[in-house]
């Protein structure tokens, strides 16, 4: 692993005025493209519960300068309940604290069990919904060092012609890879929303799962 | 030690698979006394030189020289016990945590009082494998561990999903010749190591390579998928003594042998539930259902 920098911020503001991208457009649109084939420079990432980004980071595949955790900023681990009965989640909930809740065991079965069937018990009280989602595919051409693929800044889609008995059948043209987050199937069957913070604008909600 | 402390020393290595422990009750055995008042210092390259942990040849080889070195320390202690017994260095035994005289019971010592009159502050040998019984060389080559070679048969009960594919072990039951059990919570333990191992590449372990340059594209345990506590069968270990003559204290490797009956038994017994051989590994649900004729073979074996 390479050296980086290590920030904790206190508020939601410092943290969104430090993070300057996500790992998905830093491992897209990596910096140094004459550096190894797929390890990106990046300048500033942002750790929740760190079960992708340190991954990520001691395959070699992302070398941010600057790691932001959200560890220190608080108020992002509750459950609020709306005046029309929606949920509102914070981000930085672990998948066993949200799997785990009555109001959503009650409101939202589905969701209770998908995120209690997810990975194992270590990853589920580390892992936070919000990097659930924001989790890098799983696809084994993405994570291989070998395979400087299309979204890490190369130019093809190993999986399409290659192993890809695990990869997506639908809508693959560019690229094969499916999104790994069990939370995100069963947040876009719920109609789910995503409220964003960032440094570029004010914050917004987002109808739907981004892309993953 | 003259203050009735015992102690082995030897280079070789524990892995995890108990030889700390054997040699303790090797050693316990034949001093008469009991292996938790051995004290085992292994794995260091100061000591004198062990086998390695490998090739299922740790206890087979160890134990000899262990047991050996033993009755040379018992031999010495005896006959400095001896005179506190009136008797004569032939006439005792080491039995119970005592130094007795054979056969009159009352005319007795402790393990500890003996230790306490010995002529020197400790008594050490020093035995090889090569001490005793010839040794392991045998007309073949100087790697056998064994005059005779070693049996194990395994039976495999499974039930196959036609519709998914997917095959289940239900239960193994392994019988396993190993000379001289030394250990047999130990031995039944690793027997059930071998088996899952075994259950493990028959039906999960696949190294997959990219077709066109041949990188292995899931080297890692998120990707290359292993046998675990789901899959894990009722195990029945039936360990069988078979004494060969073989060394001092007859034992034998059991670590691989109990590996390589697995995988043949769960394929007959998918051949048996299903009526058609399936010739490659791992037997995956889609390897199931391209032999009963339900899917076209597509990458099922890359």
């Amino acid at each position: 692993m390479n050296r980086f920098a290590y920030f904790r911020p206190q508020t939601l503001a410092q943290a969104a005025s430090a993070a300057s991208t996500t790992v998905a457009s830093a491992m897209a649109h990596p910096m140094d493209s004459e550096a190894s084939a797929s390890a990106t420079t990046s300048p500033v990432i942002i750790k929740a519960g760190g079960i992708d980004v340190l991954d990520l980071m001691k395959e070699n595949l992302l070398a941010p300068s600057v790691v932001v955790s959200l560890a220190g900023v608080g108020g992002m681990d509750i459950i609020e309940e709306d005046a029309d009965g929606s949920l509102r989640i914070g981000s930085m909930m672990t998948l066993a604290s949200v799997g785990s809740h009555p109001l959503v065991a009650k409101r939202y079965p589905a969701l209770s069990a998908a995120l209690n069937a997810s990975a194992s018990p270590q990853i589920r009280h580390m892992a936070t919904l919000g990097g659930n989602l924001l989790q890098r595919p799983r696809c084994w051409y993405f994570r291989s060092e070998a395979f400087h693929c299309v979204r890490k800044g190369g130019s093809q889609c190993f999986a399409i012609y290659g192993e890809n008995q695990y990869h997506a059948i639908f809508d693959n043209v560019a690229c094969a890879m499916v999104n790994p987050s069990t939370a995100a199937t069963v947040l876009v069957a719920l109609g789910g929303e995503i409220m964003l913070v960032g440094g570029r604008g004010p914050a917004g909600n987002v109808p739907g799962v981004v892309e993953g | 030690m003259r203050d009735g402390s015992v102690e082995v020393v030897s280079g070789v290595q524990d892995i995890g698979t108990g030889i700390r422990t054997v040699l303790a009750q090797v050693v316990a055995e034949t001093l008469g006394l009991r292996p938790e008042a051995i004290l085992v210092r292994i794995g260091d390259t100061e000591y004198p030189s062990g086998p390695p942990s490998y090739g299922s040849r740790t206890t087979a080889s160890i134990t000899p020289p262990a047991r050996t070195a033993a009755w040379r320390v018992l031999q010495t202690l005896l006959r400095d016990a001896a005179p506190l017994l009136n008797a004569r260095a032939e006439e005792l035994e080491a039995r119970g945590g005592r130094i007795a005289v054979r056969d009159t019971p009352g005319r007795s010592i402790s393990f500890a009082e003996a230790t306490a009159r010995l002529r020197t502050d400790r008594i050490s040998a020093v035995a090889s494998r090569s001490d005793d019984y010839g040794g392991f060389r045998r007309q073949i080559g100087d790697a056998a561990i064994a005059r005779e070679d070693l049996g194990g048969v395994q039976f495999a009960e499974v039930a196959v999903d036609t519709e998914t594919g997917i095959i289940r072990v239900e239960r193994v039951v392994a019988v396993q010749d190993c000379g001289r059990p030394m250990n047999p919570l130990q031995i039944e333990s690793q027997v059930q190591g071998g088996v899952l191992m075994g259950l493990s590449y028959a039906l999960f372990e696949n190294r997959i390579l990219d077709r066109h340059t041949g990188h292995m594209v899931n080297p890692d345990l998120e990707e290359y998928k292993l046998a675990g506590v789901r899959e894990t069968p009722e195990i029945e270990v039936i360990v069988l003594e078979h004494y060969q003559g073989n060394s001092a204290t007859d034992a034998y490797g059991i670590a691989e042998p109990s590996n390589i009956a697995t995988a043949p038994a769960i394929a007959n017994a998918v051949y048996n539930a299903i009526g058609v051989r399936l010739r490659t590994l791992p037997m995956t649900p889609a390897v199931v259902l391209a032999a009963l004729g339900k899917t076209a073979r597509r990458e099922a074996t890359p």
